[in-house]
Protein backbone atom coordinates (compact mmCIF):
# COMPACT_ATOMS: atom_id res chain seq x y z
CA UNK A 1 0.00 0.00 0.00
CA UNK A 2 1.57 2.94 -1.10
CA UNK A 3 1.34 5.53 1.54
CA UNK A 4 0.09 9.78 0.72
CA UNK A 5 2.43 11.91 2.21
CA UNK A 6 2.38 14.97 -0.18
CA UNK A 7 0.86 17.44 2.71
CA UNK A 8 1.36 21.01 1.40
CA UNK A 9 0.27 22.28 4.99
CA UNK A 10 3.92 23.49 5.89
CA UNK A 11 2.80 22.24 9.43
CA UNK A 12 2.29 18.69 8.18
CA UNK A 13 5.31 18.64 6.43
CA UNK A 14 7.89 20.11 8.83
CA UNK A 15 6.60 17.39 11.06
CA UNK A 16 7.08 14.16 8.89
CA UNK A 17 10.23 15.27 7.89
CA UNK A 18 10.92 14.09 10.94
CA UNK A 19 12.06 9.62 10.11
CA UNK A 20 10.14 8.64 13.43
CA UNK A 21 7.13 10.13 12.73
CA UNK A 22 6.99 9.40 9.17
CA UNK A 23 7.57 6.09 10.14
CA UNK A 24 4.33 6.40 12.84
CA UNK A 25 2.23 7.87 10.22
CA UNK A 26 3.15 5.02 7.92
CA UNK A 27 2.89 2.45 9.97
CA UNK A 28 -1.11 3.98 11.00
CA UNK A 29 -1.96 3.95 7.36
CA UNK A 30 -1.20 0.64 6.97
CA UNK A 31 -2.79 -0.43 9.78
CA UNK A 32 -4.66 2.46 11.57
CA UNK A 33 -5.33 1.96 15.23
CA UNK A 34 -6.28 3.93 18.08
CA UNK A 35 -2.48 3.22 20.08
CA UNK A 36 -0.62 4.35 17.17
CA UNK A 37 -3.30 7.30 16.64
CA UNK A 38 -2.87 8.77 19.76
CA UNK A 39 1.15 8.48 19.84
CA UNK A 40 1.01 10.46 16.87
CA UNK A 41 -1.50 13.13 18.30
CA UNK A 42 1.23 13.33 21.38
CA UNK A 43 3.91 13.86 19.46
CA UNK A 44 2.52 16.23 17.13
CA UNK A 45 1.66 18.11 20.16
CA UNK A 46 4.57 18.11 21.14
CA UNK A 47 5.80 19.52 17.92
CA UNK A 48 3.52 21.98 17.73
CA UNK A 49 3.59 23.84 21.16
CA UNK A 50 7.58 23.82 20.34
CA UNK A 51 7.35 25.65 17.34
CA UNK A 52 4.75 28.20 18.92
CA UNK A 53 6.86 28.37 21.68
CA UNK A 54 10.37 29.61 19.96
CA UNK A 55 7.93 32.02 17.86
CA UNK A 56 6.29 33.42 20.98
CA UNK A 57 9.29 33.82 22.28
CA UNK A 58 10.94 35.30 20.03
CA UNK A 59 8.46 37.81 19.86
CA UNK A 60 9.00 38.62 23.44
CA UNK A 61 12.84 38.99 23.12
CA UNK A 62 12.03 41.66 20.30
CA UNK A 63 9.89 43.29 22.22
CA UNK A 64 11.80 42.90 25.59
CA UNK A 65 14.64 44.31 24.00
CA UNK A 66 12.83 47.43 22.55
CA UNK A 67 11.79 48.26 25.55
CA UNK A 68 15.17 47.87 27.47
CA UNK A 69 16.81 50.31 25.83
CA UNK A 70 13.47 52.69 25.36
CA UNK A 71 13.39 52.66 29.34
CA UNK A 72 17.03 53.48 29.17
CA UNK A 73 17.49 56.21 26.95
CA UNK A 74 14.51 57.97 29.31
CA UNK A 75 16.95 56.95 32.11
CA UNK A 76 19.61 58.49 30.89
CA UNK A 77 17.83 61.83 29.63
CA UNK A 78 16.68 62.35 33.10
CA UNK A 79 19.78 61.66 35.03
CA UNK A 80 22.12 62.92 33.30
CA UNK A 81 25.59 62.04 34.11
CA UNK A 82 27.86 64.02 32.11
CA UNK A 83 29.87 65.31 35.01
CA UNK A 84 30.53 61.62 36.40
CA UNK A 85 32.17 60.79 32.58
CA UNK A 86 35.75 61.48 32.10
CA UNK A 87 36.60 64.27 29.31
CA UNK A 88 38.08 61.85 26.81
CA UNK A 89 35.74 58.89 26.68
CA UNK A 90 37.72 55.98 27.11
CA UNK A 91 35.71 52.79 26.43
CA UNK A 92 37.68 50.05 28.13
CA UNK A 93 36.22 51.04 30.94
CA UNK A 94 39.46 51.46 32.86
CA UNK A 95 39.10 54.88 34.49
CA UNK A 96 40.33 54.40 37.66
CA UNK A 97 42.46 57.69 38.47
CA UNK A 98 41.28 59.72 35.50
CA UNK A 99 39.35 63.13 36.29
CA UNK A 100 36.15 63.27 35.95
CA UNK A 101 34.04 66.59 34.90
CA UNK A 102 32.63 67.69 37.98
CA UNK A 103 36.16 67.81 39.41
CA UNK A 104 37.31 69.99 37.00
CA UNK A 105 34.12 72.93 37.93
CA UNK A 106 35.85 76.09 39.14
CA UNK A 107 34.48 76.86 42.61
CA UNK A 108 33.30 80.38 42.18
CA UNK A 109 31.60 80.79 45.45
CA UNK A 110 35.30 79.95 47.07
CA UNK A 111 36.18 83.69 48.36
CA UNK A 112 40.31 83.23 47.33
CA UNK A 113 41.52 80.62 44.46
CA UNK A 114 44.04 79.13 44.52
CA UNK A 115 46.89 82.05 43.17
CA UNK A 116 45.78 84.30 45.40
CA UNK A 117 46.61 82.10 48.34
CA UNK A 118 50.06 82.26 47.44
CA UNK A 119 51.52 85.40 48.64
CA UNK A 120 52.55 87.17 45.80
CA UNK A 121 51.90 90.92 45.16
CA UNK A 122 52.36 92.80 41.97
CA UNK A 123 55.71 94.64 42.36
CA UNK A 124 57.67 91.21 42.62
CA UNK A 125 56.68 90.28 39.35
CA UNK A 126 58.29 93.67 37.94
CA UNK A 127 61.98 93.78 36.13
CA UNK A 128 61.87 97.60 34.83
CA UNK A 129 63.08 99.90 37.64
CA UNK A 130 61.01 103.11 36.65
CA UNK A 131 58.22 100.60 36.42
CA UNK A 132 58.60 99.24 39.71
CA UNK A 133 58.73 102.47 41.14
CA UNK A 134 55.59 103.90 39.14
CA UNK A 135 53.45 100.28 40.63
CA UNK A 136 54.45 100.72 44.39
CA UNK A 137 53.05 103.99 44.40
CA UNK A 138 49.44 102.92 43.06
CA UNK A 139 46.85 102.02 45.96
CA UNK A 140 46.02 98.82 47.12
CA UNK A 141 43.27 98.66 45.84
CA UNK A 142 44.46 99.90 42.51
CA UNK A 143 47.55 97.20 42.76
CA UNK A 144 44.71 93.82 43.38
CA UNK A 145 43.12 94.98 40.15
CA UNK A 146 46.26 94.73 37.96
CA UNK A 147 47.33 91.58 39.83
CA UNK A 148 44.18 89.95 39.31
CA UNK A 149 43.93 91.48 35.74
CA UNK A 150 47.79 90.86 34.33
CA UNK A 151 49.55 87.81 35.94
CA UNK A 152 46.06 85.66 36.56
CA UNK A 153 44.62 87.01 33.44
CA UNK A 154 41.12 87.33 35.20
CA UNK A 155 38.88 89.37 33.10
CA UNK A 156 37.11 92.54 34.05
CA UNK A 157 33.69 91.20 34.94
CA UNK A 158 35.58 88.00 36.97
CA UNK A 159 37.49 90.55 38.93
CA UNK A 160 34.30 92.57 39.69
CA UNK A 161 32.61 89.05 40.79
CA UNK A 162 35.80 88.68 43.43
CA UNK A 163 35.72 92.25 44.80
CA UNK A 164 31.56 92.60 44.44
CA UNK A 165 31.43 95.49 42.65
CA UNK A 166 30.14 96.54 39.29
CA UNK A 167 32.45 95.54 36.03
CA UNK A 168 32.07 99.16 35.56
CA UNK A 169 33.87 100.07 38.37
CA UNK A 170 36.81 97.52 38.09
CA UNK A 171 37.19 98.73 34.50
CA UNK A 172 37.14 102.40 35.57
CA UNK A 173 40.03 101.61 38.17
CA UNK A 174 41.99 99.82 36.15
CA UNK A 175 42.16 102.56 33.76
CA UNK A 176 42.54 105.08 36.31
CA UNK A 177 45.29 102.86 37.31
CA UNK A 178 47.22 101.91 34.23
CA UNK A 179 47.05 106.02 33.18
CA UNK A 180 48.80 106.94 36.53
CA UNK A 181 51.50 104.31 35.66
CA UNK A 182 52.04 105.89 32.41
CA UNK A 183 51.93 109.18 33.66
CA UNK A 184 55.00 108.19 36.26
CA UNK A 185 56.90 106.61 33.80
CA UNK A 186 56.53 109.82 31.52
CA UNK A 187 57.49 111.81 33.86
CA UNK B 1 1.36 24.67 29.65
CA UNK B 2 4.39 24.95 27.58
CA UNK B 3 6.76 23.44 30.40
CA UNK B 4 4.77 20.39 29.66
CA UNK B 5 6.19 20.04 26.27
CA UNK B 6 9.08 21.50 26.64
CA UNK B 7 11.89 22.31 29.33
CA UNK B 8 12.94 25.55 30.25
CA UNK B 9 16.73 24.98 29.51
CA UNK B 10 15.57 23.30 26.28
CA UNK B 11 13.58 26.07 25.58
CA UNK B 12 16.25 28.98 26.06
CA UNK B 13 19.03 26.82 24.11
CA UNK B 14 16.96 27.11 20.81
CA UNK B 15 15.94 30.73 21.85
CA UNK B 16 19.70 31.62 22.18
CA UNK B 17 20.83 32.64 18.98
CA UNK B 18 18.06 35.34 18.98
CA UNK B 19 19.06 36.59 22.46
CA UNK B 20 22.24 37.09 20.88
CA UNK B 21 21.02 38.64 18.26
CA UNK B 22 18.97 41.12 20.00
CA UNK B 23 21.89 42.06 22.37
CA UNK B 24 23.48 43.20 20.02
CA UNK B 25 21.46 46.16 19.09
CA UNK B 26 22.42 47.60 22.66
CA UNK B 27 25.11 49.44 23.98
CA UNK B 28 27.90 46.99 25.17
CA UNK B 29 27.43 48.29 28.81
CA UNK B 30 24.20 47.41 29.24
CA UNK B 31 24.15 43.52 27.34
CA UNK B 32 24.17 41.77 30.53
CA UNK B 33 21.54 43.89 32.20
CA UNK B 34 19.53 43.09 28.85
CA UNK B 35 20.13 39.42 28.64
CA UNK B 36 18.74 38.90 32.37
CA UNK B 37 16.23 40.65 31.61
CA UNK B 38 15.24 39.18 28.50
CA UNK B 39 15.44 35.21 30.34
CA UNK B 40 13.43 36.77 33.18
CA UNK B 41 10.84 37.82 30.75
CA UNK B 42 11.14 34.00 29.10
CA UNK B 43 10.94 32.31 32.43
CA UNK B 44 8.16 34.41 33.46
CA UNK B 45 6.32 33.33 29.93
CA UNK B 46 6.32 30.33 30.47
CA UNK B 47 5.18 30.00 33.72
CA UNK B 48 1.92 31.92 32.73
CA UNK B 49 1.38 31.80 28.70
CA UNK B 50 -0.55 29.31 27.26
CA UNK B 51 -1.71 28.41 23.59
CA UNK B 52 -5.07 27.31 22.92
CA UNK B 53 -6.88 25.94 19.78
CA UNK B 54 -4.30 23.04 19.01
CA UNK B 55 -4.87 21.62 16.11
CA UNK B 56 -4.35 17.56 16.02
CA UNK B 57 -2.59 16.25 13.43
CA UNK B 58 -5.43 14.24 12.16
CA UNK B 59 -7.41 17.76 11.63
CA UNK B 60 -5.13 19.03 9.50
CA UNK B 61 -5.07 15.84 7.73
CA UNK B 62 -8.38 16.09 6.92
CA UNK B 63 -8.54 19.36 6.29
CA UNK B 64 -5.57 18.59 3.59
CA UNK B 65 -7.89 16.06 1.95
CA UNK B 66 -11.09 18.17 1.02
CA UNK B 67 -11.26 19.68 -1.58
CA UNK B 68 -10.48 23.47 -1.96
Amino acid sequence: MIVEIQFKNPLLKAFLADAEHLELYKQYCRTPNDCIKKMINDRFVQFYIRIRAVAYFSKIIHYTARHFDIERRKYDQRYVLNLDSTGNESKNGNNEGSITLKELIVDESATKSFYEQIEDDLEQHIQNPNLYKAIISLNERQKQILYLSFIINYSDTEISKKLNVTQQAITKSKNNALAKVRRMIDA
Amino acid sequence: MIKEYISPLELLELLRPKIKKELYQTDAKYREDLEQEIIMKILEGLRTKKFHSIPTFFELVEKEKQPK
